[in-house]
């Protein structure tokens, strides 16, 4: 009864209240970030023409303009419909939003795909936001200073593990948190990239289509039999 | 160059960059607000996993945050504080804001951090920073809730599927990433293997499954297992580089 109630709330305000502050915030976001591009442009006459930024713009979209697409989906299943409207306008999305709303998940103990987990991840990822804006805001205000205190090696050991390190640690709490059907299934759609002719840049979107699909296609060929389902 | 900087480090660009990270405040604030409210009218999280909840997200945005950090002063350094505070609070990958500069630099014949960087230099690559960004915003707009309809429509017919998805996506993702931050090749040939940042992944991932073992029945060890393996996969690739060399 109370599972009902959960369940109708969710999908019948949560879910809409979401997307309207999602969407909102996205839209009024995308406005905001062109304006000092307008006023270096047209306030103090630095327009440089519509052909260099056209030239840029397409030396970058060759390069990024399928990950406009691709990420979204690859993420969308960890991120859900909150998570996703965070990551996407706060970014750094594989190197801390999916690390951070994994371990929140794992710390509380959450079963993937549960409402607690949904809950786990949207404040954690909140949480995060704030403390990524409070390291960014320190940069640009205190600098060289900080990283002037750290001693070499700390230094050094950061800028050139953090990420190698911080994916090894993730993925083996992504595999704790499968059933191992599924870290098996992950973990081909990893290789079967890896081995083929896929750019480095694209691997990570396109490994995470192809647990979509793998994922897909193994569990419907399940759902057929009458005794799985069952079970 | 001066000049430009002048410029990027002016009034009011600091205002626009404020602008940009108040509505990522107040977005990320609006969630948390909604998702509590949902929390706590039907009893999803105690009071207690709440604070679990936080203090595991405070303590695991740290080291990815100081790494981003690096990048940030650099950037700082080129395109001045606002642009940067508000190109890599936003979407930013510290990284892709950096090759979107330079190539907006590169468009109009100039090049970062040198004199030849002029304020329609500058301008070209806020430009390209912004319209290269703008990729992502558009198709989270437009595409979340066809996302989430999608998603829905699966779990009611088959809730396996959704289970199946949601933890096989991550792992094809980070294994790719982990792979690819230590081995470097073209297909099949060229294969180049950092030994270093290899060692630091796998004593990473070695020491999360001692961790999560550990903290099976030791709930304050599952707060700082990703800290902790951070810190032991960073120590192993230090010293793997230093006997190495």
């Amino acid at each position: 009864m109370t599972d009902q109630s959960i369940d109708s709330f969710y999908r019948g305000e949560f879910i809409p209240r979401a997307h309207r502050i999602g969407r909102s915030t996205v839209l009024v976001a995308m406005v905001l970030c062109v304006l000092p591009a307008l006023y270096l442009s047209f306030v103090l006459g630095a327009y440089p023409g519509i052909g260099p930024i056209m030239q840029g713009f397409l030396a970058i979209a060759a390069f990024v303009g399928i990950m406009w697409v691709v990420e979204p989906i690859s993420y969308f299943p960890v991120l859900g419909v909150c998570g996703t409207y965070m990551s996407f306008l706060s970014g750094n999305i594989g190197n801390m939003r999916m690390p951070v709303a994994i371990s929140c998940q794992s710390a509380i103990q959450a079963e993937t795909g549960t409402r607690r987990a949904e809950v786990a991840a949207v404040l954690g990822i909140a949480v995060s936001v704030i403390v990524n804006l409070v390291f960014l805001i320190a940069v640009v205000l205190i600098g060289g200073a900080l990283i002037a205190v750290l001693p070499t090696p700390v230094a050094d050991a950061i800028k050139n593990y953090t990420l190698p390190a911080l994916y090894g640690a993730v993925l083996v709490m992504f595999v704790n948190s499968a059933t191992r059907r599924n870290a098996m299934t992950g973990l081909l759609a990893g290789l079967a990239v890896f081995l083929s002719p896929i750019s480095e840049i694209y691997g990570s979107a396109a490994a995470g289509i192809l647990a979509i699909i793998l994922a897909v296609l193994l569990n419907m060929g399940c759902q057929k039999k009458p005794v799985e389902t069952a079970a | 160059m001066e000049q430009v900087l002048q410029t990027a480090n002016g009034m009011a660009l600091w205002l626009f960059a404020l602008l940009v990270v108040s509505i990522v405040v107040v977005q990320a604030l609006m969630f948390l607000r909604m998702t509590l409210n949902f929390s706590n009218r039907f009893g999803i999280l105690t009071p207690a996993e709440r604070g679990i909840v936080y203090k595991t997200a405070t303590i695991n945005s740290i080291g990815p945050a100081i790494a981003v950090f690096f990048v940030a002063v650099t950037l700082v350094a080129m395109v001045g504080g606002p642009v940067t505070l508000m190109r890599v609070g936003v979407i930013g990958s510290a990284v892709f804001e950096f090759v979107a500069a330079d190539q907006g630099a590169k468009a109009v014949g100039a090049e970062l951090g040198t004199d030849s960087y002029t304020l329609e230099a500058f301008t070209a690559s806020v430009w390209v920073m912004t319209l290269g960004g703008m990729g992502w915003l558009i198709s989270t707009f437009f595409m979340t809730k066809s996302l989430d309809r999608a998603q829905d429509r699966m779990s009611a017919s088959n809730p396996a599927l959704i289970r199946a998805i949601g933890t096989a996506t991550p792992i094809a993702i980070f294994s790719l990433l982990g792979a690819n931050a230590a081995i470097d090749k073209s297909w099949l040939s060229n294969v180049t293997v950092a030994t270093d940042d290899l060692i630091a992944t796998i004593s990473a991932a070695a020491a999360m499954i001692l961790l999560h073992a550990a903290g099976k029945h030791r709930a304050w060890l599952r707060e700082w297992a990703v800290g902790f393996a951070l810190i032991g996969g960073l120590a192993a690739g230090y010293i793997a580089s230093h006997a190495l060399a």
